[in-house]
């Protein structure tokens, strides 16, 4: 074994461990402790502040925490933590945390006990289910809570107070993964696994900057790339990330064009004859259908609609349609972007037509951006019914109603739930005058942010706002609750490989600050819910009573639990629901009786019925849906000549509400960034460091220019950053510039299409700009400092 | 032969649905998902338009179709999206059961290529007709009930 300390903000990634097709891959732990720390214990965790669930131990002493520690046992990562994991935790602790309840009193937030906050609350829940009915009542919620929060919010919502407005910030960045998996499965939950990248001979990345949003699983594929028999690799994104850099093809579309290169290469993998007919014909029904739809698709015409060589496309063709064992990964690049739904399904598409599912190396991984955004899926919190239940199934709702014992007219399905946006629509029409949100930061988060606050803000709205610190979505509300996070709280979650951790309660929270599942608790006994027969409706009363009762709801569903428990947590590390594989069989949870969704129009999201869907005769099979490519709602012009892209950065988590407090992640990436090719730099009069003014037709901001790896005709913004830190400048958040629109499926918005102007406001004073030089905001002058991190930043590696 | 009048109706009630699109679409901006679908649908209906050209000149039905009235205009807020959504949907029903028709004289009259235009066509009216059931189901609850 090896010891070595390795700069993690500098080498984000940490040492290679290369190995070959098939080999399991190696340990490698990664430590860090605070100088001169000696811990008491160490408490099991996994990651909260990206999806890859990677598995660590915190070091705890004196009541605080002093250091991370990879877990070397565990599947998911093998003792490695990406940057985030190991420097993330110390926001925990920061001196501005809230540590007790606010409520609005003459136009201000003032100190409050809890009784008083929650007596707010009940009361005004209970005016206005007398005064409106359930309709007026809308819950916003995460994908950073745990399971136990999502499942007894899901249930108070749906049972207890009966409205159909709610829903996760996961909307915005994992609503596409679970419905592609619904209109192809016919039922959501991930088919692969992360082992597929130790067996694959192909692996293609479709708007999916591993690198930055999952960098452990990106240290596997790396660890493939530089071993013996490494995979052949197709990235699409618009921007030169680090896997595009590394790609044997890298198809760098238009944004808002992926559908049109994915009915391109579907095009190919027909015409060339690539399709598994065999397993097409046993396991699937549709092809003609995706066939006609594909056939006009050449790869001269996605050529222009894209602007990339149609000769990249018939090699990215090439590249998945002669693999023998193909993993197909995607994220948000298709999720953000125009006709996600229809773009993602494709991917599914090529597995399916390739026979590339439930084989070592041949999967599908519709990533999830979020840590635990997997359980709002599962648990009905993102507004599906619990258990992967279809609202449209009479059987499954009356299940439902069983297992919570309530009537089943009171648990709302009269269509999909409302979605973020359309509770926004409410929100902004006064129809829904309460509005809770738990742990997110819509205000920053939100398209066209303008919007959002002044909807938000509106004396119209009762906001209740619980959360860790006073975010700018805080500041607005009505009331604030003080919530525990992470290791001040039990708790479970999955990770986007459907791997379950436990997350113990290592430390107290601070101040009188309580953990979520407690103030649902504590709300559902003051709104006194009761079943049908007159006990209590919400019957858990702590964490593992709250897992085991979202295990009886799901234990006939496809994500059943059977087998999972917190002793068995304890014991090892995480565990899969459902195997390592779905779909060896070639079975899908696609039979009318058992599917969660009848399907929709991929064009337009016009829901299918149940005839409809049992005339495809989908039984186990997959269904084969796509949709033809249409222009995105907002095109460049004269007046806004670029295409805005925004997205995130490795070492920040959505509006840096954690990591913005971690000193070394908030030095990596200090302030926002507008990030621009060369030759658009060059026309506009623009060099490295810059001030210019990004303007949409919906609003400004201000931002340093990074020349670098974008498409040229793009302008690409990171949206981490609003003004909790920056109180006196105007905003700097990317949503100012957004677009209102979203996919109509998956109902995800469109962060990655819209058109901008770019202007010179001012020369640079020598400083580039604030934008990190390691990851795909990489300057193309090699000559400016490289992004470090110093001796603070030193981790220790142990290597095999 | 009649198919020449009955060619006439399905571009007349192709051309209602265009036109309540529009209006649907201008009076909902504020109603993203409306307004950015309207105009989706809007290519879908005129690309109706064009597929019909050819076997419209061969009957003979070229003149202009009738421009669409207006649909009706209610109340403010979630009802008045109600109502404009429930007149597209019927101006959608009336286009649909108009390809049905013009599809039986089509089969009867042995015109292989009239039949492939109507069952592509059609297709892409359902298409709409779905789209206004499903956002009606979406906005009725709160409206009715707010």
């Amino acid at each position: 074994m090896s010891v070595q300390r390795v700069d993690r903000i500098a080498n984000p990634w940490g040492t290679r461990t290369p190995v070959g097709p098939g080999e399991p891959w190696p340990e490698r732990v990664d430590e860090l402790l605070v100088e001169g720390a000696d811990p008491e214990r160490w408490v099991q965790t996994a990651s909260i502040l990206h999806s890859d669930g990677d598995a660590y131990d915190v070091a705890v002493q004196d009541g605080r925490i002093v250091g991370v520690r990879g877990r070397g046992v565990d599947r998911v990562n093998r003792g490695r933590l990406g940057p985030k994991d190991v420097f993330g935790w110390q926001a925990n602790a920061s001196p501005d945390r809230l540590t007790e309840p606010l409520l609005r009193r003459d136009g201000e937030l003032r100190p409050a006990s809890w009784d008083e906050a929650m007596d707010a609350i009940v009361a005004r829940s209970r005016a206005l289910l007398e005064e409106r009915g359930p309709g007026a009542i809308g819950f916003y919620t995460s994908g950073q809570l745990f399971l136990e929060d999502y499942y007894t919010l899901a249930i108070i919502a749906r049972a207890g107070i009966g409205t159909n407005h709610i829903d996760g910030n996961t909307r915005l960045c994992t609503a596409t993964a679970g419905e592609a998996l619904k209109e192809s499965f016919g039922c959501d939950g991930q088919p692969g696994t992360y082992e597929d990248v130790n067996h694959a001979d192909a692996i293609a990345l479709f708007g999916h900057n591993v690198a930055e949003t999952q960098p452990v699983l990106w240290a596997r594929m790396l660890d493939r790339l530089e071993g013996p028999g490494p995979p052949r690799l197709l990235v699409v994104d618009p921007r030169r990330t680090l896997p595009a850099r590394r790609a044997d093809v890298h198809l760098a579309v238009r944004p808002g064009t992926n559908l049109a290169a994915m009915d391109a290469l579907l095009h190919e993998v027909v015409a060339n004859g690539w399709v598994d007919e065999e397993y097409v014909a046993a396991h699937a029904v549709g092809f003609e259908e995706l066939r006609e739809t594909v056939a006009p698709c050449t790869p001269e015409w996605a050529a222009e609609v894209c602007g990339v060589d149609a000769h990249a496309i018939r090699a990215a063709a090439r590249l998945v349609g002669t693999a023998e064992r193909l993993l197909c990964t995607v994220l948000q690049g298709f999720y953000q972007s125009h006709q996600a739904t229809a773009a993602a399904c494709q991917v599914n598409n090529l597995a399916i037509l390739r026979g590339m599912l439930g084989r070592p190396g041949c999967g599908v991984l519709q990533m999830n951006g979020q840590p635990t955004a997997q359980n709002t899926r599962e648990t009905g919190a993102n507004g599906d019914l619990p258990g992967f239940r279809n609202f449209a199934n009479d059987e499954h709702v009356a299940d439902l109603a069983r297992v919570w014992n309530v009537d089943p007219l009171q648990i709302p399905r009269y269509g999909a739930s409302t979605h973020v946006m359309h509770m926004v629509r409410h929100l902004e029409q006064g129809t829904l005058p309460f509005f809770w949100v738990s742990a997110t930061n819509p205000l920053v988060s939100l398209p066209e942010a303008q919007r959002i606050r002044s909807v938000l803000a509106s004396d119209r709205v009762f906001l209740v706002v619980q959360d860790l610190y006073l975010t700018e979505t805080a500041a607005v509300a009505d009331v604030v609750l003080p919530a525990a996070t992470w290791m001040e709280k039990t708790g479970t979650f999955t990770n986007a490989d459907r791997t379950v951790h436990l997350s113990e309660r290592a430390i107290d929270p601070p101040g009188q600050a309580r953990a979520d599942l407690d103030i649902w608790l504590d709300y559902a006994r003051r709104m006194d819910f009761r079943d049908r027969d007159g006990g209590p409706l919400v019957h858990w009363h702590d964490p593992e009573s709250a897992f085991e009762a979202f295990k009886a709801c799901v234990a006939d569903r496809p994500c059943s639990y059977e087998g999972i428990t917190y002793a068995r947590l304890r014991e090892g590390s995480g565990l899969q629901w459902g195997g390592e594989r779905l779909y060896a069989d070639g079975r899908f949870f696609a039979a009318p009786g058992e599917c969660e969704t009848y399907g929709r129009d991929l064009l337009t999201g016009g829901l299918l019925d149940e005839t409809e869907y049992r005339a495809l005769n989908p039984e186990g099979r997959a269904i084969l849906k796509a949709a033809g490519f249409v222009p995105p709602p907002e095109e460049p012009g004269d007046e806004h000549p670029l295409r805005l892209n925004t997205g995130r950065t490795l070492f920040h988590f959505h509006t840096r509400t954690k990591t913005g407090r971690a000193p070394q992640l908030q030095a990596a990436a200090p302030d926002v960034w507008v990030e621009l090719a060369p030759a658009d730099a060059q026309r506009l009069g623009l060099a490295e460091g810059d001030v210019a003014e990004i303007a949409s037709a919906r609003g400004r901001i201000e931002a340093r220019v990074r020349v670098g790896g974008v498409r040229e005709g793009v302008a690409f913004v990171p949206f981490h950053y609003g003004w909790w830190d920056a109180p006196d400048r105007p905003s700097r958040a990317a949503n100012e510039l957004t677009i209102t629109a979203w996919d109509p499926v998956s109902k995800q918005p469109l962060f990655k299409t819209g058109a901008v102007r770019v202007t010179k406001l001012a020369d640079g004073d020598g400083r580039p700009a604030p934008a990190p030089t390691n990851t795909a905001s990489a300057p193309v002058d090699g000559d400016l400092p490289a992004t470090r991190g110093g001796p603070q930043a030193e981790v220790v590696e142990r290597l095999p | 032969m009649k198919l020449d009048a009955a060619i006439a109706e399905v571009r007349a009630a192709e051309a209602a649905v265009a036109g309540a699109l529009d209006a649907v679409g201008a009076r909902h901006e504020g109603d993203h998902d409306v307004f950015h679908m309207t105009r989706t649908l809007r290519r879908l209906a005129d690309a109706n338009l064009e597929a019909l050209a050819p076997v419209a000149e061969r009957y003979g039905a070229t003149g202009a179709p009738d421009p669409a009235p207006e649909p009706h205009r209610a109340a403010d807020g979630g009802l008045a999206l109600l109502d404009d959504l429930r007149a597209l949907h019927l101006r959608y029903a009336e286009a649909s059961i108009d390809w049905v028709l013009l599809g039986q004289g089509a089969q009867a009259a042995r015109d292989a290529e009239l039949l492939d235009v109507v069952s592509r066509c059609h297709a892409q009216t359902l298409r709409g007709l779905k789209w206004t059931v499903t956002r009606l189901k979406e906005t009725a609850p709160q409206a009715l009930t707010s």
